[in-house]
Protein backbone atom coordinates (compact mmCIF):
# COMPACT_ATOMS: atom_id res chain seq x y z
CA UNK A 1 0.00 0.00 0.00
CA UNK A 2 1.56 3.29 -0.96
CA UNK A 3 1.97 6.20 1.67
CA UNK A 4 -1.12 8.04 2.88
CA UNK A 5 0.74 10.91 2.45
CA UNK A 6 3.91 12.45 1.32
CA UNK A 7 5.86 15.20 2.06
CA UNK A 8 8.81 16.48 -0.07
CA UNK A 9 12.18 16.92 0.97
CA UNK A 10 14.79 18.79 -0.82
CA UNK A 11 17.07 16.18 0.04
CA UNK A 12 17.40 12.57 1.13
CA UNK A 13 16.19 12.29 4.88
CA UNK A 14 17.57 10.04 7.28
CA UNK A 15 16.41 9.06 11.17
CA UNK A 16 12.86 10.54 11.72
CA UNK A 17 11.81 12.03 14.93
CA UNK A 18 8.37 13.63 16.18
CA UNK A 19 8.27 16.65 17.43
CA UNK A 20 6.26 18.57 19.82
CA UNK A 21 3.98 16.74 20.13
CA UNK A 22 4.10 14.87 17.28
CA UNK A 23 3.05 18.70 15.37
CA UNK A 24 6.61 18.56 13.51
CA UNK A 25 8.51 16.18 12.10
CA UNK A 26 12.89 16.45 12.25
CA UNK A 27 14.87 14.83 9.68
CA UNK A 28 19.02 15.21 9.00
CA UNK A 29 19.52 14.56 5.18
CA UNK A 30 21.82 13.88 3.06
CA UNK A 31 22.84 17.63 1.92
CA UNK A 32 23.74 18.22 6.13
CA UNK A 33 20.44 20.02 6.49
CA UNK A 34 18.61 19.23 9.33
CA UNK A 35 14.81 19.78 8.36
CA UNK A 36 11.83 20.64 10.42
CA UNK A 37 8.41 20.18 8.88
CA UNK A 38 4.73 20.49 10.22
CA UNK A 39 3.07 17.51 10.26
CA UNK A 40 -0.09 18.30 9.71
CA UNK A 41 0.51 20.40 6.34
CA UNK A 42 4.35 19.37 5.19
CA UNK A 43 5.63 22.68 5.67
CA UNK A 44 8.88 23.42 6.40
CA UNK A 45 9.42 25.41 9.68
CA UNK A 46 13.32 25.21 10.12
CA UNK A 47 16.09 24.02 7.94
CA UNK A 48 19.58 24.39 9.55
CA UNK A 49 22.71 23.67 7.92
CA UNK A 50 25.39 21.56 10.10
CA UNK A 51 28.06 19.35 8.39
CA UNK A 52 28.38 15.81 10.71
CA UNK A 53 25.58 16.20 12.53
CA UNK A 54 23.74 13.38 14.21
CA UNK A 55 20.32 13.93 15.22
CA UNK A 56 19.92 11.98 18.82
CA UNK A 57 16.41 13.46 20.29
CA UNK A 58 13.45 15.32 18.67
CA UNK A 59 15.16 18.51 19.91
CA UNK A 60 18.92 17.31 20.30
CA UNK A 61 21.85 16.77 17.78
CA UNK A 62 25.37 16.81 18.29
CA UNK A 63 28.29 17.59 15.79
CA UNK A 64 31.85 18.43 16.20
CA UNK A 65 33.70 21.64 16.64
CA UNK A 66 37.21 22.56 15.34
CA UNK A 67 38.81 20.77 17.57
CA UNK A 68 36.93 17.40 16.84
CA UNK A 69 35.25 17.83 20.45
CA UNK A 70 31.18 16.83 20.57
CA UNK A 71 29.30 19.85 20.75
CA UNK A 72 25.28 18.86 21.98
CA UNK A 73 22.37 21.69 20.54
CA UNK A 74 19.01 22.43 21.22
CA UNK A 75 17.75 22.14 17.70
CA UNK A 76 14.80 24.48 17.80
CA UNK A 77 16.86 27.35 19.68
CA UNK A 78 20.08 26.45 18.07
CA UNK A 79 21.31 27.09 21.43
CA UNK A 80 24.73 25.02 22.31
CA UNK A 81 24.04 23.12 25.35
CA UNK A 82 27.23 21.23 26.09
CA UNK A 83 30.91 20.52 25.36
CA UNK A 84 32.39 16.93 25.40
CA UNK A 85 36.12 16.34 24.54
CA UNK A 86 37.79 13.20 23.90
CA UNK A 87 35.03 11.08 22.29
CA UNK A 88 35.80 9.25 19.23
CA UNK A 89 33.42 9.00 15.82
CA UNK A 90 31.14 6.55 15.78
CA UNK A 91 27.32 5.85 16.30
CA UNK A 92 25.85 8.30 18.68
CA UNK A 93 22.73 7.66 20.50
CA UNK A 94 21.01 9.61 23.53
CA UNK A 95 19.23 8.66 26.20
CA UNK A 96 15.54 9.23 26.76
CA UNK A 97 16.16 11.48 29.95
CA UNK A 98 19.14 13.12 27.96
CA UNK A 99 21.55 12.15 30.92
CA UNK A 100 23.63 9.90 29.20
CA UNK A 101 25.37 9.76 25.50
CA UNK A 102 26.65 6.85 24.11
CA UNK A 103 29.16 6.69 21.14
CA UNK A 104 30.43 3.35 19.80
CA UNK A 105 33.50 3.48 17.60
CA UNK A 106 33.87 0.09 15.77
CA UNK A 107 38.15 0.62 15.58
CA UNK A 108 38.49 0.85 19.35
CA UNK A 109 35.64 -2.74 19.80
CA UNK A 110 34.11 -0.37 22.76
CA UNK A 111 31.28 2.10 23.76
CA UNK A 112 32.10 5.23 25.49
CA UNK A 113 29.09 6.01 27.97
CA UNK A 114 29.26 10.20 28.82
CA UNK A 115 27.39 12.15 31.81
CA UNK A 116 26.32 14.90 29.46
CA UNK A 117 25.49 17.17 32.75
CA UNK A 118 28.96 16.62 33.91
CA UNK A 119 30.82 16.24 30.74
CA UNK A 120 32.36 13.60 31.37
CA UNK A 121 32.43 9.63 30.25
CA UNK A 122 31.58 7.34 32.69
CA UNK A 123 32.65 4.56 31.14
CA UNK A 124 34.54 2.45 28.51
CA UNK A 125 32.84 -0.61 27.74
CA UNK A 126 34.27 -3.90 26.04
CA UNK A 127 31.85 -4.61 22.74
CA UNK A 128 32.55 -6.71 20.25
CA UNK A 129 34.78 -6.89 17.65
CA UNK A 130 32.65 -6.16 14.73
CA UNK A 131 31.14 -2.68 15.22
CA UNK A 132 27.38 -1.85 16.27
CA UNK A 133 25.20 -2.39 14.30
CA UNK A 134 21.89 -1.08 16.20
CA UNK A 135 22.36 0.77 19.69
CA UNK A 136 19.69 1.78 22.05
CA UNK A 137 18.83 2.92 25.79
CA UNK A 138 15.70 1.95 27.84
CA UNK A 139 12.95 4.28 28.16
CA UNK A 140 13.95 4.74 31.84
CA UNK A 141 17.52 4.95 30.69
CA UNK A 142 18.77 2.55 32.79
CA UNK A 143 19.79 -0.05 30.07
CA UNK A 144 21.91 0.28 27.43
CA UNK A 145 21.89 -2.46 24.79
CA UNK A 146 24.49 -2.61 21.73
CA UNK A 147 24.53 -5.03 19.07
CA UNK A 148 27.81 -5.82 17.39
CA UNK A 149 27.79 -7.23 13.63
CA UNK A 150 29.19 -10.09 14.79
CA UNK A 151 25.93 -10.99 16.12
CA UNK A 152 26.54 -10.67 19.81
CA UNK A 153 24.30 -8.18 21.81
CA UNK A 154 25.31 -6.82 24.57
CA UNK A 155 23.24 -5.12 27.94
CA UNK A 156 24.81 -3.14 30.43
CA UNK A 157 23.35 -0.75 33.31
CA UNK A 158 23.62 2.52 32.18
CA UNK A 159 25.10 4.21 35.19
CA UNK A 160 27.33 1.42 36.79
CA UNK A 161 28.93 0.29 33.72
CA UNK A 162 28.45 -3.63 34.90
CA UNK A 163 27.43 -5.94 31.95
CA UNK A 164 24.19 -7.55 32.84
CA UNK A 165 23.53 -9.61 29.43
CA UNK A 166 25.93 -10.96 26.68
CA UNK A 167 23.56 -12.46 24.30
CA UNK A 168 25.70 -14.83 21.95
CA UNK A 169 22.96 -17.12 20.67
CA UNK A 170 21.83 -15.08 17.34
CA UNK A 171 23.13 -15.99 14.33
CA UNK A 172 22.63 -12.79 12.72
CA UNK A 173 23.64 -9.53 13.00
CA UNK A 174 20.38 -7.26 14.73
CA UNK A 175 20.16 -3.86 12.30
CA UNK A 176 16.87 -2.23 14.63
CA UNK A 177 15.36 -2.27 17.93
CA UNK A 178 13.11 -0.64 20.47
CA UNK A 179 12.39 -1.45 23.74
CA UNK A 180 8.39 -1.67 24.41
CA UNK A 181 6.98 1.97 26.65
CA UNK A 182 6.80 0.06 29.61
CA UNK A 183 10.21 -1.42 29.26
CA UNK A 184 9.08 -4.75 29.77
CA UNK A 185 10.09 -5.75 26.84
CA UNK A 186 13.22 -5.49 23.82
CA UNK A 187 12.24 -6.21 20.70
CA UNK A 188 14.83 -6.85 17.68
CA UNK A 189 15.09 -8.00 14.03
CA UNK A 190 17.96 -7.78 11.78
CA UNK A 191 19.32 -10.53 9.04
CA UNK A 192 17.65 -12.88 9.49
CA UNK A 193 14.32 -11.69 9.15
CA UNK A 194 12.74 -12.61 12.23
CA UNK A 195 11.51 -10.02 15.19
CA UNK A 196 12.68 -11.23 18.75
CA UNK A 197 10.75 -10.35 21.81
CA UNK A 198 13.34 -10.74 24.85
CA UNK A 199 11.97 -10.39 28.48
CA UNK A 200 14.52 -7.37 29.99
CA UNK A 201 14.85 -9.17 33.22
CA UNK A 202 16.24 -12.28 32.05
CA UNK A 203 16.78 -11.25 28.62
CA UNK A 204 16.08 -14.52 27.31
CA UNK A 205 13.43 -14.66 24.23
CA UNK A 206 9.96 -15.28 25.09
CA UNK A 207 8.44 -14.81 21.41
CA UNK A 208 9.41 -15.07 17.54
CA UNK A 209 7.75 -13.34 15.18
CA UNK A 210 8.81 -14.41 11.60
CA UNK A 211 7.08 -13.81 8.21
CA UNK A 212 8.69 -10.05 7.19
CA UNK A 213 10.25 -12.39 4.39
CA UNK A 214 12.88 -9.79 3.85
CA UNK A 215 16.51 -8.91 5.93
CA UNK A 216 14.75 -6.29 8.89
CA UNK A 217 16.34 -2.80 8.32
CA UNK A 218 14.09 -0.69 10.79
CA UNK A 219 12.01 -1.42 13.37
CA UNK A 220 9.48 1.10 15.51
CA UNK A 221 7.10 0.05 18.61
CA UNK A 222 3.80 2.14 19.39
CA UNK A 223 3.70 4.53 21.97
CA UNK A 224 0.70 2.47 22.79
CA UNK A 225 2.60 -0.64 23.22
CA UNK A 226 0.11 -2.53 20.68
CA UNK A 227 1.92 -2.15 17.20
CA UNK A 228 5.56 -3.59 16.42
CA UNK A 229 5.96 -1.52 12.60
CA UNK A 230 9.18 -3.74 10.57
CA UNK A 231 10.78 -2.18 7.92
CA UNK A 232 12.21 -4.50 5.17
CA UNK A 233 15.72 -4.32 2.68
CA UNK A 234 16.78 -6.47 -0.27
CA UNK A 235 19.96 -7.80 0.23
CA UNK A 236 20.96 -7.82 -3.29
CA UNK A 237 20.74 -3.96 -3.24
CA UNK A 238 19.38 -1.40 -1.06
CA UNK A 239 17.49 0.49 -4.41
CA UNK A 240 15.12 -2.29 -4.36
CA UNK A 241 11.25 -1.34 -3.26
CA UNK A 242 10.63 -3.76 -0.03
CA UNK A 243 8.39 -3.91 2.75
CA UNK A 244 6.82 -2.62 5.73
CA UNK A 245 5.16 -4.12 8.15
CA UNK A 246 2.52 -3.82 11.04
CA UNK A 247 2.13 -6.46 13.62
CA UNK A 248 0.00 -6.43 16.58
CA UNK A 249 2.60 -7.07 19.44
CA UNK A 250 0.04 -9.60 21.29
CA UNK A 251 -0.63 -12.30 18.75
CA UNK A 252 2.06 -11.20 16.49
CA UNK A 253 -0.80 -11.27 13.47
CA UNK A 254 -0.06 -9.22 10.61
CA UNK A 255 -2.33 -5.85 10.97
CA UNK A 256 -1.29 -4.38 7.30
CA UNK A 257 1.74 -4.57 4.91
CA UNK A 258 3.02 -1.27 3.11
CA UNK A 259 5.12 -0.33 0.06
CA UNK A 260 8.64 1.18 0.53
CA UNK A 261 10.33 2.61 -2.64
CA UNK A 262 13.92 1.32 -1.44
CA UNK A 263 15.62 0.48 1.97
CA UNK A 264 13.72 1.43 5.31
CA UNK A 265 16.12 3.58 6.63
CA UNK A 266 14.09 4.98 9.47
CA UNK A 267 10.37 4.05 10.77
CA UNK A 268 8.66 6.11 13.51
CA UNK A 269 5.40 6.59 14.92
CA UNK A 270 3.37 9.67 16.45
CA UNK A 271 2.96 10.19 20.12
CA UNK A 272 -0.91 9.40 19.40
CA UNK A 273 0.01 5.89 17.72
CA UNK A 274 -1.78 6.75 15.18
CA UNK A 275 0.35 8.05 12.59
CA UNK A 276 3.35 6.42 10.93
CA UNK A 277 6.32 8.29 9.33
CA UNK A 278 8.49 6.50 6.99
CA UNK A 279 12.04 7.36 5.03
CA UNK A 280 13.53 4.49 2.86
CA UNK A 281 15.93 6.31 0.30
CA UNK A 282 13.32 9.08 -1.58
CA UNK A 283 13.54 12.67 -1.06
CA UNK A 284 10.32 12.52 0.93
CA UNK A 285 8.54 11.60 4.09
CA UNK A 286 5.85 8.79 3.79
CA UNK A 287 3.09 9.15 6.20
CA UNK A 288 0.50 6.56 6.77
CA UNK A 289 -2.88 6.49 8.83
CA UNK A 290 -2.30 3.58 11.25
CA UNK A 291 -4.81 4.43 13.84
CA UNK A 292 -6.60 1.15 15.60
CA UNK B 1 51.39 8.49 32.84
CA UNK B 2 53.60 8.27 29.66
CA UNK B 3 53.79 4.64 28.28
CA UNK B 4 57.57 3.54 28.94
CA UNK B 5 57.32 0.31 27.81
CA UNK B 6 60.65 -0.32 25.79
CA UNK B 7 59.91 -1.65 22.42
CA UNK B 8 61.71 -5.29 21.14
CA UNK B 9 64.83 -3.78 19.73
CA UNK B 10 65.55 -1.49 23.06
CA UNK B 11 64.63 -4.66 25.36
CA UNK B 12 67.42 -6.52 23.19
CA UNK B 13 69.52 -4.13 23.83
CA UNK B 14 69.22 -3.55 27.33
CA UNK B 15 69.51 -7.18 28.13
CA UNK B 16 72.80 -6.80 26.34
CA UNK B 17 74.19 -4.05 27.94
CA UNK B 18 73.01 -6.12 31.35
CA UNK B 19 74.99 -9.24 30.93
CA UNK B 20 71.47 -10.82 30.99
CA UNK B 21 72.04 -12.19 27.55
CA UNK B 22 74.82 -12.95 25.99
CA UNK B 23 75.66 -14.43 22.54
CA UNK B 24 78.10 -17.78 21.81
CA UNK B 25 81.84 -17.39 22.08
CA UNK B 26 82.31 -16.26 18.76
CA UNK B 27 79.18 -13.58 18.82
CA UNK B 28 79.70 -9.96 19.89
CA UNK B 29 76.84 -7.87 20.56
CA UNK B 30 77.28 -6.18 17.32
CA UNK B 31 77.21 -10.22 15.58
CA UNK B 32 73.94 -10.71 17.94
CA UNK B 33 72.19 -7.67 17.10
CA UNK B 34 72.39 -8.04 13.22
CA UNK B 35 71.21 -11.46 13.74
CA UNK B 36 68.28 -10.50 15.51
CA UNK B 37 67.95 -7.68 12.90
CA UNK B 38 68.13 -10.56 10.15
CA UNK B 39 65.05 -11.97 12.19
CA UNK B 40 63.22 -9.43 12.20
CA UNK B 41 63.62 -8.97 8.41
CA UNK B 42 62.44 -12.14 8.33
CA UNK B 43 59.28 -11.43 10.03
CA UNK B 44 55.75 -11.19 8.58
CA UNK B 45 53.47 -8.44 8.47
CA UNK B 46 50.24 -9.02 9.72
CA UNK B 47 47.40 -9.15 7.49
CA UNK B 48 45.35 -6.17 6.66
CA UNK B 49 42.02 -6.08 8.36
CA UNK B 50 38.64 -4.62 6.37
CA UNK B 51 35.43 -4.29 8.01
CA UNK B 52 33.02 -7.22 8.80
CA UNK B 53 29.90 -6.18 6.81
CA UNK B 54 26.46 -7.04 7.79
CA UNK B 55 25.91 -10.26 6.73
CA UNK B 56 28.27 -12.35 9.04
CA UNK B 57 26.63 -15.30 10.53
CA UNK B 58 27.69 -17.11 13.37
CA UNK B 59 27.67 -20.59 13.31
CA UNK B 60 29.13 -21.95 9.77
CA UNK B 61 29.51 -25.41 9.73
CA UNK B 62 32.99 -26.58 8.71
CA UNK B 63 32.59 -27.63 5.53
CA UNK B 64 35.40 -27.45 2.49
CA UNK B 65 32.96 -27.68 -0.43
CA UNK B 66 30.62 -24.72 -0.49
CA UNK B 67 29.61 -25.57 -4.31
CA UNK B 68 27.09 -28.03 -4.55
CA UNK B 69 26.50 -30.19 -7.81
CA UNK B 70 24.86 -27.99 -10.61
CA UNK B 71 25.85 -24.33 -8.50
CA UNK B 72 25.73 -22.13 -10.96
CA UNK B 73 29.51 -19.63 -11.26
CA UNK B 74 32.62 -19.72 -12.16
CA UNK B 75 34.58 -22.83 -9.84
CA UNK B 76 37.30 -21.27 -7.53
CA UNK B 77 39.52 -22.91 -4.85
CA UNK B 78 40.89 -20.96 -2.27
CA UNK B 79 43.71 -22.12 -0.15
CA UNK B 80 45.78 -20.68 2.01
CA UNK B 81 47.67 -20.72 5.69
CA UNK B 82 47.56 -19.72 8.84
CA UNK B 83 50.26 -18.31 10.43
CA UNK B 84 51.73 -15.40 13.02
CA UNK B 85 54.61 -12.98 12.10
CA UNK B 86 57.26 -15.45 12.86
CA UNK B 87 55.81 -17.49 10.34
CA UNK B 88 54.62 -20.15 13.14
CA UNK B 89 51.69 -22.21 12.02
CA UNK B 90 48.65 -21.76 14.28
CA UNK B 91 47.18 -25.04 14.51
CA UNK B 92 44.35 -24.07 16.44
CA UNK B 93 43.07 -21.09 14.03
CA UNK B 94 39.60 -20.66 12.88
CA UNK B 95 39.23 -19.22 9.17
CA UNK B 96 35.04 -17.91 8.66
CA UNK B 97 34.62 -17.34 5.74
CA UNK B 98 31.86 -15.97 3.71
CA UNK B 99 30.41 -14.98 0.23
CA UNK B 100 27.75 -14.14 -1.99
CA UNK B 101 26.83 -16.28 -4.84
CA UNK B 102 27.27 -15.74 -8.43
CA UNK B 103 24.51 -13.34 -8.61
CA UNK B 104 26.05 -11.55 -5.86
CA UNK B 105 23.22 -13.02 -3.07
CA UNK B 106 23.77 -13.49 0.31
CA UNK B 107 22.12 -16.25 2.06
CA UNK B 108 20.59 -14.94 5.31
CA UNK B 109 18.75 -17.79 6.50
CA UNK B 110 21.06 -20.41 6.28
CA UNK B 111 24.84 -21.00 5.29
CA UNK B 112 25.26 -22.01 1.32
CA UNK B 113 28.61 -20.12 0.93
CA UNK B 114 29.55 -19.98 4.07
CA UNK B 115 31.92 -21.93 6.59
CA UNK B 116 34.17 -22.16 9.63
CA UNK B 117 37.35 -23.91 8.77
CA UNK B 118 40.03 -25.89 10.89
CA UNK B 119 43.33 -25.41 9.13
CA UNK B 120 45.04 -28.93 8.86
CA UNK B 121 49.11 -29.91 11.12
CA UNK B 122 50.18 -27.87 8.75
CA UNK B 123 47.98 -24.75 8.93
CA UNK B 124 46.88 -24.87 5.40
CA UNK B 125 43.36 -24.55 5.26
CA UNK B 126 40.90 -24.79 1.40
CA UNK B 127 38.13 -24.61 0.18
CA UNK B 128 36.16 -25.20 -3.12
CA UNK B 129 33.54 -22.64 -3.82
CA UNK B 130 32.17 -20.55 -6.94
CA UNK B 131 33.60 -17.02 -7.88
CA UNK B 132 31.76 -14.31 -5.96
CA UNK B 133 29.35 -12.20 -7.81
CA UNK B 134 28.75 -8.76 -8.18
CA UNK B 135 26.23 -6.68 -6.23
CA UNK B 136 25.25 -2.91 -6.75
CA UNK B 137 25.74 -1.97 -3.40
CA UNK B 138 29.45 -3.16 -3.47
CA UNK B 139 30.30 -3.96 -6.87
CA UNK B 140 33.85 -5.41 -6.75
CA UNK B 141 33.66 -9.44 -6.10
CA UNK B 142 34.84 -10.32 -3.09
CA UNK B 143 35.30 -13.26 0.00
CA UNK B 144 34.70 -12.44 3.75
CA UNK B 145 36.94 -13.81 6.71
CA UNK B 146 36.72 -13.75 10.44
CA UNK B 147 40.24 -15.51 11.50
CA UNK B 148 41.15 -15.87 15.54
CA UNK B 149 43.46 -18.04 17.03
CA UNK B 150 43.94 -18.71 20.61
CA UNK B 151 46.76 -15.75 21.49
CA UNK B 152 45.90 -14.04 18.84
CA UNK B 153 43.71 -10.74 17.77
CA UNK B 154 41.00 -11.97 15.68
CA UNK B 155 41.17 -10.68 12.64
CA UNK B 156 38.35 -9.56 9.55
CA UNK B 157 39.07 -8.67 6.47
CA UNK B 158 38.07 -9.74 2.81
CA UNK B 159 40.01 -10.46 -0.21
CA UNK B 160 39.53 -9.30 -4.29
CA UNK B 161 40.15 -10.96 -6.95
CA UNK B 162 42.93 -9.04 -9.57
CA UNK B 163 40.77 -10.33 -12.75
CA UNK B 164 37.63 -8.84 -11.58
CA UNK B 165 36.44 -6.39 -14.38
CA UNK B 166 35.87 -4.10 -11.91
CA UNK B 167 39.32 -3.35 -11.67
CA UNK B 168 39.63 -2.68 -15.49
CA UNK B 169 42.43 -5.22 -16.40
CA UNK B 170 44.80 -2.92 -14.03
CA UNK B 171 44.26 -3.30 -10.25
CA UNK B 172 47.74 -2.18 -9.30
CA UNK B 173 46.31 1.02 -10.83
CA UNK B 174 42.90 0.95 -10.17
CA UNK B 175 42.94 -0.97 -6.53
CA UNK B 176 41.29 1.56 -4.89
CA UNK B 177 38.69 2.68 -7.15
CA UNK B 178 35.78 3.23 -5.38
CA UNK B 179 37.15 3.18 -1.54
CA UNK B 180 36.07 -0.50 -1.79
CA UNK B 181 39.26 -2.71 -1.14
CA UNK B 182 41.41 -0.70 1.48
CA UNK B 183 44.66 -2.21 0.38
CA UNK B 184 46.15 -3.52 -2.59
CA UNK B 185 47.58 -6.40 -0.50
CA UNK B 186 44.27 -7.96 -0.31
CA UNK B 187 43.46 -7.99 -3.81
CA UNK B 188 44.87 -11.56 -5.03
CA UNK B 189 46.78 -12.66 -8.27
CA UNK B 190 44.25 -15.52 -10.05
CA UNK B 191 45.64 -18.76 -11.47
CA UNK B 192 42.66 -19.70 -14.48
CA UNK B 193 43.52 -23.29 -15.22
CA UNK B 194 41.92 -24.69 -18.46
CA UNK B 195 41.91 -28.67 -19.98
CA UNK B 196 40.52 -31.93 -18.72
CA UNK B 197 36.96 -31.32 -17.05
CA UNK B 198 35.47 -27.85 -16.23
CA UNK B 199 37.52 -24.18 -16.33
CA UNK B 200 38.40 -23.19 -12.70
CA UNK B 201 40.16 -20.68 -10.65
CA UNK B 202 42.80 -20.81 -7.99
CA UNK B 203 43.50 -18.40 -5.16
CA UNK B 204 45.96 -18.41 -1.92
CA UNK B 205 45.52 -16.38 0.84
CA UNK B 206 47.91 -16.39 3.53
CA UNK B 207 46.95 -14.94 6.90
CA UNK B 208 49.34 -13.61 9.40
CA UNK B 209 47.84 -12.86 12.74
CA UNK B 210 49.49 -10.92 15.37
CA UNK B 211 49.65 -11.76 19.06
CA UNK B 212 47.53 -10.55 21.35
Amino acid sequence: MPADRTIPVAAEPGDIFFADGGRHLVVPCRDSHIRTFETATGKLLQDIERKGATVVASNRFVDRGEKKEVRMWDLTAERQMQVLYNLPTGRTVLSPDGKYLAVSNTAERQVRVVDVAAASQKHALADGIGGTAEMIFSPNGELLVSANYDNDIRVWKTRSGELVSKIEDMTGAMFAGEFTPDGKHLVMAGLDEIIYIRDTQSMRVVRKIQGHGETISALAISPDGRTIVTGGFDVRTTRNPVKVVLWDFSSGNVLRKLDAPHRVVSLAFSPDSKWLAMTAGEKEIALWSVAR
Amino acid sequence: MANTKPDRREMLEMCISRGLLVGGAAMTQTQLLAFWQKTEAGMHQPTKAEVLGPFFRKGAPDNKVLRAPGDAGFPLKVTGRVIDTRGRILEDAKVDLWHADHEGLYDTRGYRYRTKLSPDAKGLYGVETVMPGHYADRPAQHIHYLISAPGHKTLITQVYFATDPFFEGDPVKNWNKRGIASNKELILPVKLFEGPGAPRAEVNFDIVLEKA
